[in-house]
């Protein structure tokens, strides 16, 4: 089943065309990889998608319905669920809170309801605290729960952010460079994690540098460059199409 | 209007016009160099007109003569203000809202100082040339009107060529540009800040000497044109040509629109013009990343040592609980009036707090909302007939209603969130001065009935003190749950970080609108309580400076604490009190004091609460979950 399916998308910077007629889909249950060289239109694409930029043209469909006109909040609601290249947390607000933020849309108490506390406040309260804490579990934070957000290790911070993501209980989890910044050790952790996130029928899209873990992870991969689509398929095909090569080695014909 | 008329208002809008363009010259500069809105630009003015006017009286001088020196001296003014209470804010890397405070507390350091100097009343500057109108291609005009269009002219000329052919000026620019990279081919950037304020100092008394001549030399001047010489800077881009023609169009739309609408209504459409071009131009594109509050220290929740225990908790609480009875039953009726008045402040407190502290958002619009709940209190219980107490509910849906309509201000963030909250708290002060049927303009409402609680008159400082003193419990409790709870989370997320926001399912203006709305209602239900309570109100209490003082108080206790709010509203209506016996250093003494406050203790009263409370917990571990 396609779970997200993007048409044609395009988007332009003032001259520079940073999309150009973009056209891929991810299939619910798989991971899902998006690479190219630096410059080439990645994170363009995943602000699109998420909807922190708007397309130019093209059309998104999220489980079959069309996102492209939808603010990010409401692509979050329909269970999109993203993290950042640059780590974005809510430096000021402990661990757990920031998790919490993260399942703001699985609660539905409003300013009627902290004021006069009834009841069913209060169990969502704790239900949401005990899910900010399950996520917190499965990421392995536990022990930092009560943390201000800017003082946990940056690793730490990277894992913040999957787990934040994951309290929203998304369908499809857009993972942009989750392991820029991550040695060795960190990075095959973090493919495990990502492995444990697909285990629990979460699809995966993974913008990523690093080849190893592109892939040993992803089925299918898409290779952009100059924002344009320059290969598709798995891991075996795309590292064998010249097109690749060329646009990482930069062959004179290029 | 027939042509002649018309060029003459022209003339006359680009002479008024020049002035705006010198001092929002000066904003665009400490902005494109600094990324600060310095409210103190418009003391400058202030300086510039009095400096000029005494060269010219005492010694008799020559007007283009004094033009040159007091332009000299404020250029000098600037560096000292930078060099002195800037940079070193600069240097401790305080958040943006605290630099804004300190050019506030400097400039109402400089004005009371220039009431000390000058004196209170507007001094009008000798007659300088003949009034004999000049005729020049069919236009009449005064020479003054020349002389001022000429030397602003040339002013504006000397900057331009300054930024285009000098060394020195192209520097500037490049500093300004990126000023990591030209500080490697060796541009100091402390210098270039520096040369922006002597520049932006001097753009300031030039404006004032050539603007005085018009309109007299008075303390308040600088305040008159801040406003619109920031619209000219916004209408330009911040740019310095872009300025200059803002400033000049600003002027002559004005000085038309006035020509042919009733005069009260010249600076409404200025400020709404202000409103639109930010609205237009200067809404960010995208979410920011970045919170206003990233290098302070904000309270969230409690001090986390010090009330994880409940004895010492309860403790907090009967202590406060035993001053308060202290008070009632032993202060005299002055120190119980004083304690009111700052209550009630308390109160329109927390409601920005809850805007400025717990989601972020700027406003120095806040005693427009005050006033609209006074005004609608007042009215409902005046005009209608209804009980006072009615007037407190009447007043926060009558004040969160006008933040509901104008809360797409929010969509404006930081400097420019600012500046268009306060240009809408003057567009309401100007309506509740203008619109006499409503408001009865400036006499004022009189005769506010004292509340009734049931057949019993609550009209004793004893009895408002419970009143009040309930009110603002109430509204404390309120607030902490709010602040405790999925919405207050909401709020925090958005002044953290809009972007991570965004991606958490969470529509930042959507929250913002919920806590302006809640905020606008607090400060209607304080202005309600002080209508009652002191039983006439006129459009002077609800002016820019008690917005500014609203801030104030809020960063003074302490931005994002609610308890730091109700101690910020304490100390500052207090301390005035106890200055009175400096008589007129009271307000210089009291400006000094919020700078050094901005300077010393940037985190506010809580931050010196927690690190006191942190200290006495010792040991205590702190608590598990909250």
């Amino acid at each position: 089943m396609t779970l997200l399916q993007v048409q044609g998308i395009a988007k332009r910077f003032g001259g520079l065309a940073a999309l150009s007629d973009v056209t891929l889909d991810v299939r619910a249950g798989e991971i899902r990889g998006l690479i190219g060289p630096n410059g080439s239109g990645k994170s363009t694409f995943f602000n699109v998608v998420s909807g922190m930029l708007p397309a130019d043209a093209g059309t998104i469909r999220f489980d079959g319905n069309p996102i492209e006109t939808l603010p990010p909040d409401r692509r979050q609601h329909l269970g999109l669920a993203r993290t950042f290249q640059e780590i974005q947390l809510f430096y000021d607000m402990t661990v757990l809170e920031n998790v919490m933020v993260g399942a703001h849309r699985t609660g539905r108490a409003d300013i009627g309801a902290a004021l006069l506390r009834p009841p069913w406040q209060r169990a969502e309260e704790r239900r949401l605290r005990e899910l900010a804490r399950e996520c917190l579990a499965f990421v392995g934070l536990s022990t930092v729960e009560n943390e201000r957000a800017r003082t946990i290790a940056y690793g730490h911070q990277r894992l913040l952010e999957i787990a934040r993501a994951l309290a929203a209980g998304p369908r499809l989890l857009l993972l942009d460079e989750p392991a820029a910044g991550m040695n060795p050790s960190e990075t095959r952790a973090l493919m495990g994690q990502v492995e444990r996130i697909v285990a629990r029928g979460i699809t995966v899209f993974l913008v990523e540098h690093n080849m190893k873990m592109v892939m040993g992870l992803c089925q299918r991969i898409t290779v952009l460059h100059h924002g344009q689509v320059i290969a598709e398929g798995t891991p075996a095909t795309v590292q064998a199409t010249p097109a690749v090569l060329e646009a990482y080695l930069g062959r004179a014909s290029a | 209007m027939d042509l002649a008329t018309a060029s003459q208002l022209v003339v006359s809008g680009l002479t008024i016009g020049c002035v705006y363009s010198l001092v929002g010259l000066g904003f665009a500069l400490t902005l494109t160099a600094t990324e600060l809105v310095n409210f103190a630009q418009g003391e400058m003015v202030m300086l510039g007109a009095f400096i000029g006017l005494s060269l010219i009286t005492m010694t008799g001088m020559p007007y283009v003569m004094a033009f040159l020196l007091a332009t000299l001296a404020t250029g000098l003014i600037g560096v000292a203000l930078e060099r002195g209470v800037l940079r070193p804010i600069l240097d401790r890397r305080a958040p943006l809202l605290n630099l804004l405070i300190a050019t506030l507390g400097l400039s109402i350091a400089l004005q009371a100082l220039a009431i000390i100097i000058w004196g209170r009343e507007p001094i009008a500057y000798p007659q300088i040339f003949s009034t004999e109108p000049i005729i020049l291609f069919g236009i009449r005009a005064q020479a003054l009107n020349l002389w001022i269009l000429g030397l602003g002219f040339a002013a504006m000329a000397a900057l331009q060529y300054f930024f285009r052919f000098t060394l020195t000026g192209i520097a500037w620019r490049a500093a300004s540009l990126d000023p990591a990279t030209a500080a490697l081919y060796g541009v100091s950037r402390r210098r270039n800040v520096a040369l922006t304020f002597a520049i932006s100092g001097a753009l300031g008394g030039a404006a004032g000497v050539l603007m005085a001549p018009l309109f007299f030399a008075s303390f308040g001047l600088g305040h008159t044109v801040i406003v619109k010489a920031f619209a000219a800077a916004a209408l330009g881009g911040f740019g310095i040509v872009g300025t200059m023609l803002g400033g000049l169009a600003l002027g002559v739309i004005e000085t038309l629109a006035a020509g042919a609408l009733p005069s009260e209504y010249k600076n409404i459409i200025t400020f709404a013009i202000l409103i639109a071009v930010l609205m237009f131009f200067f809404r960010p594109k995208q979410a920011a990343g970045r919170s206003i509050t990233e290098t302070a220290k904000v309270a969230i929740g409690d001090a986390a040592g010090f009330f994880a225990s409940r004895t010492r908790r309860m403790a907090v609480i009967a202590a406060l609980a035993l001053v308060w009875l202290l008070l009632l039953a032993f202060a005299d009726t002055y120190a119980l009036r004083v304690l009111n008045m700052a209550l009630i402040s308390a109160i329109a407190v927390l409601g920005l707090q809850l805007v400025v502290g717990l989601t972020g958002q700027f406003s120095f619009g806040h005693a427009a909302f005050f006033g609209v709940g006074a005004y609608a209190s007042a009215q409902a219980s005046t005009k209608l007939g209804l009980p006072a107490l009615l007037g407190l509910p009447i007043a926060a849906v009558a004040a969160g209603l006008m933040g509901l309509i104008v809360a797409p201000i929010l969509r404006l963030s930081g400097h420019f969130l600012a500046i268009g909250t306060l240009a809408l708290g003057e567009i309401l002060f100007l309506l509740m001065v203008n619109l006499k049927s409503v408001t009865n303009g400036a006499y004022g409402i009189y005769g506010i009935p004292l509340p009734k609680l049931g057949s019993y008159e609550i009209e004793s400082e004893e009895s408002f003190f419970v009143l009040i003193s309930a009110v603002l419990a109430l509204i404390f409790v309120a607030l902490r749950r709010i602040l405790n709870s999925r919405l207050g989370r909401a709020l925090v997320a958005v002044r953290e970080n809009e972007l991570a926001a965004l991606a958490s399912g969470i529509s930042p203006l959507r929250e913002k609108t919920k806590a302006f709305v809640a905020g606008s209602a607090c400060a209607g239900i304080a202005g309600s309580l002080y209508a009652h309570y002191i039983a006439y109100i006129n459009p002077e209490g609800f002016t820019f400076l008690v917005s500014v003082q609203f801030v104030t108080m809020v960063v003074i206790g302490g931005l994002g604490s609610l308890a730091g709010g109700i101690v910020g509203a304490l100390v500052v209506i207090l301390l005035p009190e106890y200055l009175r016996l400096l008589a007129d250093y009271r307000l210089v003494v009291y400006g000094g004091l919020i700078v050094g406050f901005m300077m010393f203790l940037p985190g506010g009263l809580a931050d010196l609460g927690r690190r006191i409370a942190t200290r006495l917990a010792g040991p205590v571990s702190p608590r598990g979950a909250p």
